[in-house]
């Protein structure tokens, strides 16, 4: 009796134990909380825009893929002003808005009168100075056409197309100022999209029904290429360059650009993100004339050689070795690309190992842009999503004809060459569906931390301002030329101890939209730098000493090598 | 019986129940199967209803075979239902399992989402007994191409280099297997290896890229300049010929697949093969748009009598067809040429400006398009106008400013107006665009330098 009881106590012991053991939750690492990047703002700085459609029964496939937006100081007072297209058509009440901000940091809306006010289908929009004034001009892209606005100073903006030279009867899509010849006067480049035919139909092959054509059923155009005469008696001039410098004899369907150095040899090339199609990278010959070398330079497919639906451009130095690299926009059925520039001139598909395509969900990334959202030293990627042709998921938040096209945006942080996706921990940016997308980037409150604007078809444009309440420092840089414009192709290196860090003044990027043209840092932890060096289009040099951060330094060019 | 023996018998009984209980519970182990999947109500275009049908119903005949529930998994996969696809795809792996396509397709479902089964998937279907080798060959690289696009680079090496071995005609294996002796720094192999894909069309062009990239790494620039202007000079590959990916491609149906061949047919020049595509089009699908496309089959190979009708009735049906009313123009256009060499000049009048008509109508509709402004301003000279024929070729060219046939018309029209000099010189601009071994504008400047 003994000897059993015994062993009853035993195995009871035995079981007790193993359900306190059981019941004793088991240590688990802390999991890691991510402070949330932005807080959306639009009511409070009083933007009222929402990019209409118009009437979408004929599947018009421009107005699928939207218009985009622009962040720059329309009037020389150190605030950013905004600039939203509208693509409902010649004919519509929705017009193009145009908002200035004002001393308190709200925004007024000021589109009357100011020539910008007009409804097409406008798609993207270019801000550069292009008769050397001092003031921003701008250069917006239609489907089949393009108009040029000098400014005029006071938010008026006067129609120059007609005696600028500027033509396009094809559909622009994004648009770029560059100065490829270095002669001090901005260029332009227009990417153009297909030879689209309005009678063309098109099928959903998942959901049935008609559905917006892709770029498969047409064939691609050739973009345009504009070298700035200067001043003439009646204004500035253009002459089309198309074909003598090359670009035009290429047909593609374009839809993203970046217009940079992306060689090493100190002359700006063109990027051109062709939706379905191979990638160019015109690669500037230094005598007026372009050749395309996407492909012996690792750009114009993945990894796997195939070609993806590429859309918009997001351009950095993720890895601080000093070379830009290049994020690409593509379907909900394919993964981003992440282009990393090694060697010099040449780029390897970098999107596996750098984690930029594991991410918690997928979109159809439209505007995309790379910048150090936590000031930690690291530039960061965030992208705007929406879809082209309906799924079978809805969105009843959005208009009905546009809730199976909704999506979701995304946040990647970089912690040092690889991505973590952190939409998630974002949910102001990322929380909600939309059919996103313009996305731009500018301090539109002053305190250095870049903040983000979006443009969503049939929904309210956005303003999402930083709320990294991170105790890192930051530092904006604003390049000047001499007239004291942005200086578009400036590389900005930034030295400090714990390394280098490069911009390039381009504000245009992403899709179809242009950024305040500004170099901003995030200098992490170390509130000091050693050095700013920016260097000049025309390839000299200013060096700014060693300072502090947590301000807007300027640099302005003192005596250009080229006449303006 | 002795209690020993009694013992023996009993378990001995025991263990041939056992073994028995055994075999006959493994044999009638049934594998269970879904619910067939139905077919989806969108699907209405009827080939690809009629293709889903019968799948179903070999599935419904026999749902213990792993290749009916295989080949109707396909059907949706075609089709762009991955949900069904999925469903069928498990059960044929089920029952079939040593096949290996259906692991293969599993797989493809997951390469988004889940790398770690799409990997486990491929290996299985790599695996399987049932393949042939040219089945079994593309399961491999497969396999290796996605392994590389995840970085786990060694394994697909590997893979690479037994898939040459195996066949080093494949041009898919050829090349990875060329690329990655590059990547291990072997040039001399990589060359040699990339060298022999220079007459495939699958790979020619990259295989060209990546030998041009391995001469500028060994400083030899000039034999690198050479190997990126054959690159340049070729097309695009074209995709390497899988066939799981073309049995799943024979099933594909419907309205957008004849459209897609016919895209592909038309791309490729093949106007004779794209004409019966597109009459099998109207057949099965008769509407106006489809008349367009034979309308403009028939004018790709220059029966411009047999397109006029098929135009016509196209325009009739829906106005603002562009593009009926741009070939229909286009279509005049040639009836008019063909009878003024005849001399029959009031009938081409007649035809040329029925031409213009209909030019002028998709113009209207689309204001870059420039085969219509081309034609419009050819038709105009005909008709002895030329600063109307300046004014519309002008369009053209800047819609087009890199095709050289705008520069020649432009050229006529100048010269025809009296401004000869301006004529030569544009002229010249269309000898500069064309292709040096093109005699049409160098023909066309002799001409003009010609005019009285």
């Amino acid at each position: 009796m003994t000897t059993s009881w015994f062993f009853v106590a035993l195995l009871a012991t035995a079981f007790c134990c193993g359900i306190g053991c059981e019941s004793k939750p088991a240590s688990t690492p802390p999991t890691a909380v991510r402070e949330e990047l932005f807080i959306e703002s639009t009511d409070e700085f009083g933007i009222h825009f929402s990019l209409d459609p118009g009437d979408t029964n004929d599947y018009f496939v421009p107005k699928v893929m939207g218009s985009g937006l622009a962040i720059f100081d329309a009037d020389g007072d150190g605030r950013q002003d905004l600039l939203f297209l509208q693509n409902s058509g010649p004919t519509s009440n929705s017009k193009n808005k145009l908002y200035r901000q004002t001393a308190d940091g709200k925004f007024e809306d000021v589109s009357a009168g100011s020539g910008l006010d007009f409804a097409g289908h406008n798609m993207g929009v270019a801000v550069g100075d292009i008769d050397n004034d001092g003031l921003p001009d701008l250069v917006i892209t239609q489907y089949a056409g393009v108009k040029v606005f000098s400014n005029r100073g006071h938010f008026r903006f006067s129609d120059v197309t007609a005696t600028c030279g500027v033509s396009n009867p094809h559909w622009g899509t994004s648009v770029s100022f560059v100065d490829y010849d270095l002669d001090g006067r901005l260029d332009l480049f227009i990417a153009n999209y297909v030879d689209f035919d309005r009678g063309h139909t098109c099928e959903n092959s998942t959901q049935g029904g008609r559905e917006f054509c892709g770029p498969s059923s047409f064939t691609g155009v050739p973009s345009k290429l504009f070298r700035n005469l200067g001043k003439k008696i009646n204004g500035v001039k253009f002459e089309d360059v198309s074909i003598s410098s090359n670009i035009g004899k290429s047909l593609s369907p374009g839809l993203g650009v970046y217009c940079a150095d992306l060689t090493g040899d100190g002359w700006p090339d063109i990027f051109v993100a062709n939706d379905a199609k191979p990638n160019f990278l015109w690669v500037n010959q230094k005598n007026g004339m372009f050749v395309e070398d996407a492909l012996s330079r690792g750009i114009a497919y993945n990894s796997m050689g195939q070609v993806a639906a590429n859309m918009g451009v997001a351009v950095g130095d993720i890895n601080r070795d000093g070379l830009l690299d290049l994020f690409v926009t593509h379907l909900t059925t394919e993964s981003n690309t992440l282009w990393a520039q090694e060697p010099i001139g040449y780029f390897k598909d970098r999107t596996i190992p750098s984690k930029a395509a594991t991410t918690k969900w997928r979109g159809t990334g439209f505007g995309t842009l790379m910048s150090d959202f936590d000031c930690d030293g690291n530039i960061d990627i965030a992208l705007v999503n929406g879809r082209v042709a309906r799924s079978a998921s809805s969105d009843a938040s959005l208009p009905k004809f546009w809730q199976n096209y909704s999506e979701r945006n995304q946040i990647l942080q970089n912690n040092g060459g690889s991505f973590t996706d952190t939409s998630s921990d974002n949910p102001a940016f990322c929380g909600f569906g939309n059919v996103g997308r313009g996305l731009a980037i500018g301090d539109l409150n002053g305190d250095g931390f870049p903040d983000l604007v979006t443009t969503a078809i049939g929904g309210p444009a956005r303003v999402f301002l930083n709320s990294a309440k991170s105790a890192n420092h930051w530092l904006v840089v604003r390049a000047l030329t001499p007239s004291g414009a942005p200086a578009i192709g400036a590389e900005v290196r930034l030295k400090m101890e714990t390394g280098n860090q490069l911009r390039v003044i381009q504000p245009s990027e992403s899709y179809l939209s242009s950024s305040q043209p500004d170099a901003f840092f995030g200098l992490g932890g170390v509130a000091d730098f050693l050095e700013i060096r920016v260097h000049w289009p025309d390839g000299t040099s200013t060096i700014a000493p060693a300072g502090k951060g947590n301000r807007i330094v300027t640099i302005r060019q003192s005596s250009p090598k080229t006449q303006p | 019986m002795t209690r020993k023996r009694a013992i023996i018998m009993t378990l001995m009984f025991a263990a041939c129940g056992a073994a028995a209980t055994y075999y006959f519970v493994r044999s009638n182990h049934v594998v269970p199967v879904p619910v067939v999947p139905e077919i989806p109500a969108i699907w209405t275009d009827p080939p690809i209803v009629e293709i889903a049908g019968l799948k179903r119903r070999a599935v419904l005949a026999n749902d213990r075979s792993g290749n009916a529930w295989g080949e109707y998994g396909l059907v949706f996969d075609a089709h762009d239902r991955f949900e069904e696809a999925t469903v069928c795809y498990r059960a044929a792996m089920q029952l079939a399992p040593q096949d290996a396509r259906w692991p293969y397709f599993l797989a493809q479902r997951y390469s988004d989402d889940n790398s770690e089964l799409c990997i486990e998937l491929y290996e299985k279907s790599s695996q399987c007994e049932l393949a042939t080798p040219f089945v079994h060959l593309a399961i491999q690289l497969t396999l290796a191409d996605y392994l590389m696009q995840h970085e786990r680079k060694k394994e697909s090496y590997e893979i690479y280099r037994r898939a040459f071995e195996m066949d080093r005609a494949n041009p898919w294996a050829a090349l990875r297997w060329g690329q990655t002796a590059a990547e291990q720094g072997n040039d001399e192999l990589a060359i040699r290896t990339l060298s022999s894909l220079k007459n495939s069309p699958y790979a020619r062009k990259r295989a060209a890229t990546a030998v041009a990239m391995l001469h500028r790494r060994a400083g030899r620039g000039k034999e690198a300049d050479q190997f990126e202007f054959i690159s340049n000079s070729f097309p695009d590959d074209q995709p390497f010929v899988n066939p799981l990916l073309l049995e799943m491609g024979s099933l594909q149906r419907g309205w957008s697949v004849m459209m897609n061949t016919l895209t592909l047919l038309e791309t490729q020049r093949n106007y004779p093969a794209a004409l019966q595509t597109a009459r099998r089009m109207v057949d099965l699908y008769p509407s106006a748009k489809n008349q367009m496309i034979l309308g403009r089959a028939y004018v790709n190979v220059s029966d411009y009598e047999s397109a006029i009708p098929e135009l016509e009735d196209a325009v009739r049906g829906d106005p603002k067809l562009m593009m009926a009313h741009a070939f229909l123009g286009i279509a005049w256009f040639h009836r008019a040429d063909g009878i003024s060499k005849m001399e029959r000049t009031k009938l081409s009048d007649e035809y040329l400006q029925k031409s213009i008509v209909h030019l002028e109508r998709a113009i209207e509709m689309k204001a870059d398009y420039a085969p219509g402004y081309y034609y419009l301003a050819r038709a105009m000279l005909r008709q002895n106008r030329p600063n109307d024929a300046l004014r519309a070729i002008q369009n053209c060219i800047q819609s087009r400013p890199e095709e050289w046939e705008g520069y020649v018309i432009w050229g006529e029209a100048l010269a025809m107006s009296g401004n000869k000099n301006e004529a030569i010189r544009v002229t010249e601009q269309a000898v500069s665009l064309a292709n040096p071994n093109d005699p049409r504008p160098k023909l066309a400047l002799e001409k003009i330098k010609a005019w009285k």
